[in-house]
């Protein structure tokens, strides 16, 4: 007998033992469960009563510098905090990333649609890391926050996201966003794409034709974030991250992000990028977040993390 | 003389005599009495009885639990009111019962007054009657007048009366009721309730009557119990399947149920007590499931696959012996002739049983490791019994290896499975000298094992009759001689071509070796699928992430590892592996190694791969040189041997020459070496049978050299030569497992008894043992020693026993048409059989998915442990159909856009803990979760997930069964996955698909000619579909095999095979439907080209933009032949719901606006938009005829419209 689990088996298995590791902590699942706001209205108060108290000196207590080592952040015991907090920081590249690998040379004829798709260069977007070595297209996300934040899920929840094809790119590459959010798919191109998503529960492959949009609507969250390809123009993908929950971020191109109205207190957080995959433990690293304040956590991604692109 | 009161003999004496011999006699009696009445049979059933009783009043109580007591004691509550009611009105019921008394009598009176008054108006009427055909109208009518209507009058008012009286006795019958209580009532609902239980009651009280109960017991008392006992033989007749006794073929009388009596019944597992019942009462395995059958009403219902009345094999017409073997007739245990199944058992059935083996019985019973054996007694195609699968196991084995090459199994005359088809195992050698060295043959001849631990090619040297010392230069000898003969009569393959001189770039020849990549032949050899058969050490499983380790090991096709030392030079073995790897068939013209229709380049770096890396013997072959002093005299000695019986042949003239024995000696010397090694060579390759699996010049007429093994099932051990085989055995030590040189204990005893099963074992395990001390030449003359060689599992048991159970089903019993299943198989149920043995031959489980993983969810496990995510589950799948349900599509499906998914999952009924079975492809896995992609529909708490959906599961939870088949497949896609991060499914767009559906999908003729011909379908694919090279010789027709695979895949899915009618086709359906959508062709044409199907695909003058590198689908000219109309429609709708990974969209969408070019008869109608596409593809010819006469008409319409610019347009 043969079992054929797919990748992340080692990921996997990293994220159980932390998880048992965690477990073995004894108060870890209680404290997570206590620090949960019953009481919405108790919450929202707390948010907005909270402002904006500016604590660096506790933010920087809180936090390890770097990708902090398993160990050392679970045996930490968890901390139980009421309020919310705001949980920032940056995503740095350690060594060289490979110059990105040009998809479409511009003018090429060979190029499927060529008129349309090589117009200009298309350049891989699988690891873009700036002159000061932050990567963009980061997504940090909460896996699973003890507490929400009405004002925040309502903020998150109410936005029209738009994911565009433009010029043979998909625009975003890297979305985030919370379930029940209306995702218009549009084509600014006069030829057909397809959006072939493979996003765990929000899987579906549509044709879109040249100038033509559809609308989807997730209902249902995602564990981690998919591929969404078109075939049609096969270097075309982008990633998608769907959460019941506002707490994610996806990195600017200088490689900040930031993630407001966090639960205080002890919290799993978690960094994917598309080539790397889990940049921590998949089930996320504990951060203290400081109630009423910024947290920082930086994280790094080693050039050994990175996955061939063949 | 007076009489005397002397007697001749002294009465004292006699009447001590007599008194003793009376007191004997009684106890000789008593003795034997007591002897019958306590058979070994006889007391087995009343400890039988004894436990049918003790369940039967569990199950009484059981069914007395089962029953709603509350109901049942409201129910008696009711009837005891009633009774009550009864008691108190008393008075009046009988008051009651008096009046009715006489309203009765009043009733039958009239009743019968009434009869006779309407007889005898019939009477009256005929009268009349009569008088009008006399013509006395005027008599008729005052007939009428007088007698006719007075009768009349009076039966109405007899009728009258007696409807009151009725109505009377109906209300006076209703008080009564009513004053009772309405008990008749009461008393059926209660027995409603006690149905069951009655029935167990019923049944015990009879049992108790004939088998357990105080008059069973008197009836059972000795000698009382010669009348009418309570223990009885139970014999099954079976004339038909009669057993050969000696020239006689006699019935069959099967008395095994005499001693187990539970074995049709279910559940007599376990005892009253819930202790495991001894082996002897227990149930037979699968009496209730396992098979299936159609049921009055026409449908398929399960049945038991054996003993069930409405299975496949009934107990009252198959009786036990024909599957089991063993004296039907016995009904002692020993006479019955079982055998066990281990050392131990033999040991505990001595014990208790007193057993010992018959050796007088023919066909012992089978032990329980054997027992699939009887199967390909009826079951002569052998893979229609997949559930057996040990003896598929060894019928594999026996076609891999090859044993037909030297024994006949089937063939004219015989009965049982049918082997003759099998092709050659071994490769052609008329060739050889192009291929390998000369040196490494003859080390390779001398022990293949030595250079390929896992290859087909046996030992024939080495072994125990010719290992010794002594016998070396005999071996040595033989193995340069068949090696000279060999080289000596090789032939260069006509069409091998040299390599390109260096530079050259002819791609219609192989380029020369200095100019291949052989790191890009690593990739290739990958990439190519080479591993779907082939393994090698570069490639070493553990290379491969752990769940597809299992696929790194094939060995289909030769492990390729030491390739390179198998060569004489480096230049020659490239020569001939480019060309080999290129066009097999120029080599072996029906070779198992198909044409892969690689480009002379990519063949020319695997080619220079497989080369660059450094081969070795694993284990070094120990082989003189052939003029040494230790070879030369075993040549002079077979030389002479063979001379001396047989005379001389010239190997240049071919001419033979008798030699007188005293000139043999200096004849022999006389000659010169090669001439002696070529004569010998012939003699060694005749004795030795190397024909049999090798394409061998000069032997083209000689026949297969081993024992025909039809009917070796019931070989009579005294006709198997033992040898000094337990002497054999004594010789070797003994391991502490207490095997003797790989033979355990069980099998020793077998051979000390001399049985069938032990000769067997012993003759696959140490195939020469049997010569053990006659291996001197006195004895034995060398070239009569035993042939048969040993093969690389001779020392794996498992394997041995699986090629075993295959033999020992060879009887080749005539068993009456009526038992065979083939004479009921419907023409699907063959093909599917005869075509898994083309599968199998061809390997095709290497590279496409038969079945896709099946994970499980066992019957009463809790539902939400194993579907962590059941709900969301229900909820994405069921708001998926918003964007994609077509009820033409699914109708089966349950979908209504108003009802929210919120609503249907509240609704849905609680799990019934049946198993679940889910077939479907890992998709993502995220710690112990993974989520898996349907690829058949599954049902689960009532609603129905279609292929596509997405099912949650957890891994810990469920059971997984492999796919089936899809070897390369999972390993290059797992592997990839693995090393880039990308989505698993991802890849399969490039891999051999999946063959699931194949049948429903393809049309039959077209897969029987793809296969001869396989044409490049998906330009994207990583490798192409190679050419086999069918048919076991080209005048037994190829196309046999092509269409078995055809058929098979048809009727798998349950289709027409194989010819298929497409209606869609005819003008009548065509017409019809452009009647309903004018220009409907004309319509579906340019939905295709104004719409996506032409940014992919090639369709008329049509070409999709783009490079060579880029992706894009099939040429549409071949989807008219390809695909079945109704496969194709839903393909065109919903192409992820059939191919959940593939990369064609969904292109009609069932809502929203419409998609560019549909034509105005067509909006909204996205069923009718997939239909007029779809026969526009199944009409192609009849649509491009119909563009190129419109674009002639009116210039610029049809041109699409999507693709802008240059590269948009056709050309």
């Amino acid at each position: 007998m043969l079992s054929r689990w797919t990748r992340q088996g080692i990921l996997t298995l990293g994220g159980m033992a932390i998880l048992a590791v965690a477990g073995c902590g004894g108060k870890g699942t209680e404290a997570d469960q206590a620090v949960t706001v019953a009481d919405p209205t108790v919450a929202a108060s707390g948010g907005s009563g909270g402002s904006k108290a500016s604590a660096p000196a506790e933010g920087s207590k809180s936090a390890a510098p770097t990708t902090a080592a398993p160990a050392e952040s679970t045996t930490a015991a968890p901390v139980t905090a009421s309020g919310w907090g705001t949980l920032k920081g940056r995503v740095v590249f350690d060594g060289d990333a490979a110059a990105p690998k040009i998809l479409v040379a511009k003018g090429d004829p060979n190029a499927k649609d060529s008129a349309v798709c090589a117009t200009n260069e298309i350049k891989s977007e699988r690891l873009i890391v700036d002159a000061s070595k932050g990567v963009k297209n980061v997504i940090v996300y909460l896996p699973k926050p003890t507490a929400v934040n009405p004002e925040a899920k309502s903020a998150k929840a109410s936005a029209t996201v738009l994911f565009d094809q433009k010029k043979c790119i998909f625009e975003p590459h890297v979305l985030a966003l919370m379930t029940n959010t209306k995702v218009e798919l549009k084509s600014s191109d006069s030829v057909s794409h397809n959006v072939n998503s493979k996003v765990q529960n929000n899987a579906f492959n549509d044709a879109i034709a040249p100038l033509g949009t559809a609308v989807k609507n997730p209902v249902a969250p995602a564990r981690q974030p998919g591929q969404v390809t078109c075939d049609i123009h096969p270097w075309m993908t982008a990633y998608w991250l769907v959460l019941d929950h506002p707490y994610f971020a996806v990195t600017d191109d200088k490689g900040n992000f930031e993630i407001k109205n966090v639960p205080a207190g002890t919290q799993k957080v978690t960094v994917w990028q598309e080539a790397t995959l889990f940049v921590t433990p998949a089930a996320g690293q504990d951060v203290n977040i400081a109630p009423n304040g910024e947290t920082t956590q930086d994280f790094t991604i080693k050039a050994a993390q990175v996955k061939s692109e063949q | 003389m007076p009489a005397r009161e002397e007697t001749y003999r002294n009465q004292t004496l006699l009447h001590v005599v007599f008194a003793i011999s009376s007191i004997a006699m009684a106890v000789t009696i008593v003795w034997m009495i007591m002897a019958d009445h306590l058979r070994p049979w006889k007391e087995t059933q009343r400890t039988f009885h004894y436990i049918e009783d003790g369940k039967l009043r569990v199950e009484e109580q059981k069914r007395k639990d089962e029953i709603n007591q509350q109901q049942l004691a409201d129910v008696q509550a009711k009837i005891d009111a009633a009774d009550k009611t009864a008691e108190d009105n008393t008075k009046e019921i009988n008051k009651i019962r008096g009046e009715l008394k006489k309203i009765v009598g009043r009733y039958e009176q009239l009743d019968t007054e009434t009869r006779f008054l309407k007889a005898e108006l019939d009477s009256q009427r005929s009268e009349y009657d009569l008088k009008i055909d006399l013509n006395q109208n005027r008599e008729a009518q005052r007939y009428v007048a007088d007698v006719i209507v007075p009768s009349e009058k009076k039966l109405n008012g007899l009728r009258i009366e007696f409807e009151g009286i009725k109505k009377q006795r109906t209300d006076a019958e209703k008080r009564v009721e009513t004053l009772e209580g309405n008990v008749d009532v009461l008393k059926k609902e209660r027995d409603k309730l006690t149905l069951d239980m009655n029935r167990v009651s019923r049944l015990l009280t009879q049992k108790e009557q004939q088998y357990f109960g105080p008059p069973a017991f008197l009836r059972g008392l000795p000698l009382i119990d010669a009348a009418a006992p309570p223990t009885k033989i139970m014999q099954i007749s079976l004339p038909e399947l009669t057993i050969n006794y000696n020239f006689k073929d006699v019935p069959r009388y099967d008395r095994c149920q005499t001693c187990h009596l539970g074995i049709d019944r279910a559940n007599y597992d376990k005892d009253a007590e819930g202790k495991d019942l001894p082996n002897v009462f227990k149930s037979h395995p699968h009496l209730t499931e396992g098979a299936s059958t159609t049921d009055p009403s026409g449908k398929r219902v399960t049945a038991g696959l054996y003993l069930d009345g409405n299975g496949p094999h009934k107990i009252n017409s198959f009786g036990c012996t024909i599957c089991h073997g063993g004296n039907g007739s016995g009904t002692d245990f020993s006479y019955s002739s079982h055998e066990p199944n281990t050392l131990h058992q033999a040991e505990e059935w001595k014990d208790e049983h007193k057993w010992a083996e018959m050796h007088h019985w023919d066909e012992p019973m089978l032990p329980k490791r054997f027992m699939e054996s009887s199967c390909i007694k009826c079951h002569h195609q052998v893979t229609d019994v997949p559930q057996a699968q040990k003896l598929q196991a060894g019928y594999e084995r026996i076609v891999k290896y090859g044993c037909t090459g030297c024994h006949t199994i089937g063939g004219e005359g015989s009965f049982g499975p049918d082997l003759t088809e099998e092709r050659q195992v071994g490769p052609n050698l008329r060739h050889i000298a192009s291929k390998v060295s000369k040196e490494w043959t003859a080390k390779w001849i001398k022990n293949p094992h030595a250079f390929r631990p896992d290859t087909r090619m046996p030992r024939f040297y080495g072994v125990t009759n010719n290992a010794g010392k002594k016998d070396q230069p005999k071996s040595d000898a033989e193995v340069y001689a068949m090696t000279h003969y060999l080289f000596a009569k090789s032939v260069p393959p006509a069409d091998f071509v040299d390599p390109q001189a260096k530079g050259g770039t002819n791609a219609n020849l192989p380029p020369a070796q200095a100019s291949t990549d052989a790191a890009k032949g690593k990739d290739l050899f990958f990439q190519k699928g080479c591993m779907a058969c082939h393994s090698h050490k570069d490639f070493p499983p553990s290379s491969f992430p752990s769940s597809v380790q299992e696929y790194a090991k094939a060995n289909h096709g030769p492990n390729l590892s030491e390739m390179a030392l198998k060569f004489q030079s480096n230049a020659q073995g490239y020569k001939w592996l480019v060309n080999w790897i290129k066009q097999p068939e120029k080599y072996h013209a029906k070779t198992l190694m198909p044409n892969l229709q690689l480009s002379w380049g990519d063949a020319a770096d695997i080619a220079s791969w497989v080369l660059s890396v450094k081969g070795e013997w694993p284990k070094k072959v120990e082989l003189p040189d052939v003029d040494s002093a230790e070879v030369q005299p075993g040549i002079n000695e077979l030389v002479k041997l063979f001379v001396t019986k047989g005379g001389w042949k010239d190997p240049a003239s071919g001419k033979t020459q008798s030699v007188s024995l005293s000139e043999v000696d200096g004849f022999v010397e006389s000659l010169k070496t090669d001439d002696k090694l070529m004569y010998l060579g012939e003699k060694t390759i005749g004795r030795l049978g190397c024909f049999g699996c090798h394409n061998i010049a000069g032997f083209e007429t000689y026949k297969p050299i081993g024992t025909a093994l039809n009917g070796w099932g019931i070989k009579s051990p005294a006709k198997l030569d033992f040898g000094h085989i337990t002497e054999y055995l004594q010789a070797q030590t003994i391991a502490e497992d207490g095997s003797r040189d790989g033979t355990d204990p069980f099998f020793q005893e077998k051979l000390a008894h001399h049985t069938r099963t032990g000769f067997l074992y012993e003759k696959l395990h140490r195939p020469r043992s049997y010569d053990y001390k006659k291996n001197d030449d006195d004895l034995k003359s060398w070239d009569d020693r035993l042939r048969m060689p040993q093969f690389v599992w001779a020392d794996d048991p498992k394997a041995v026993e699986e090629v075993m159970t295959f033999i020992l089903g060879l009887t080749g019993e005539k068993i009456s048409s009526k038992y065979l299943p083939s004479t009921k198989y419907t023409p699907a149920q063959k093909a599917v059989a005869e075509g898994a043995k083309i599968l199998n031959r061809y390997n095709c489980t290497g590279c496409h998915v038969l079945s896709m993983p099946k994970y499980t969810v066992a019957a009463g496990a809790k539902l939400e442990e194993s579907l962590t995510d059941f709900e969301t589950n229900v909820r994405v799948a069921y708001n998926n159909r918003n964007n994609d349900f077509l009820k033409e599509l699914y109708p089966k499906l349950k979908f209504d856009p108003k009802a929210s998914a919120d609503e249907l999952i509240k609704g849905l009924p609680a799990h019934d803990g049946k198993p679940v079975v889910i077939e479907a492809m890992p998709a993502q896995a995220l710690e112990d979760e993974l989520s898996v992609q349907l690829w058949q529909p599954v049902t689960i708490r009532g609603f129905t997930f279609n292929v596509g959906d997405t099912l949650t599961l957890s891994k810990s939870k469920v059971g997984l069964t492999p796919a089936d088949g899809g070897n390369f497949a999972w390993l290059f896609a797992t592997t990839q996955a693995e090393k880039t991060g990308t989505d698993f499914p991802t890849f399969w767009n490039r891999l051999p698909p999946p063959l699931l559906r194949e049948g429903a999908k393809v049309q039959t003729p077209w897969l029987t000619s793809f296969l001869k011909d396989p044409y490049m379908i998906r330009p994207a694919a990583n490798l192409r579909m190679p050419r086999f090279h069918y048919g076991k010789d080209d005048v037994k027709t190829p196309a046999l095999e092509t269409e078995g695979i055809a058929n098979y895949f048809a009727a798998v899915d349950g289709k027409e095979f194989p010819y298929q009618q497409i209606p869609e086709r005819e003008q009548s359906y065509l017409a019809n439907a452009e009647a309903k959508h004018p220009e409907y062709l004309a319509g579906g044409w340019q939905l295709m080209t104004k719409g996506a199907c032409v940014q992919c695909h090639k369709i008329g003058q049509f070409n999709p933009t783009g490079g060579p590198q880029v992706v894009n689908g099939p040429d549409l000219r071949q989807v008219s032949t390809r695909f079945r109309p109704e496969y194709l429609a839903e393909w065109l709708a919903r192409p992820n719901r059939l191919l959940p990974y593939t990369a064609m969209p969904q292109n009609i969408p069932p809502v929203g606006p419409p998609a560019p070019g549909v034509p105005k008869s067509m909006e909204g109608q996205p069923w009718i938009q997939v239909k007029a596409v779809r026969d526009t593809l199944l009409n192609y010819v009849n649509a491009v005829e119909g563009q190129l006469a419109g674009v002639a008409g009116k210039p610029g319409e049809t041109k699409p419209v999507a693709p802008k610019g240059a590269g948009g347009g056709g050309q």
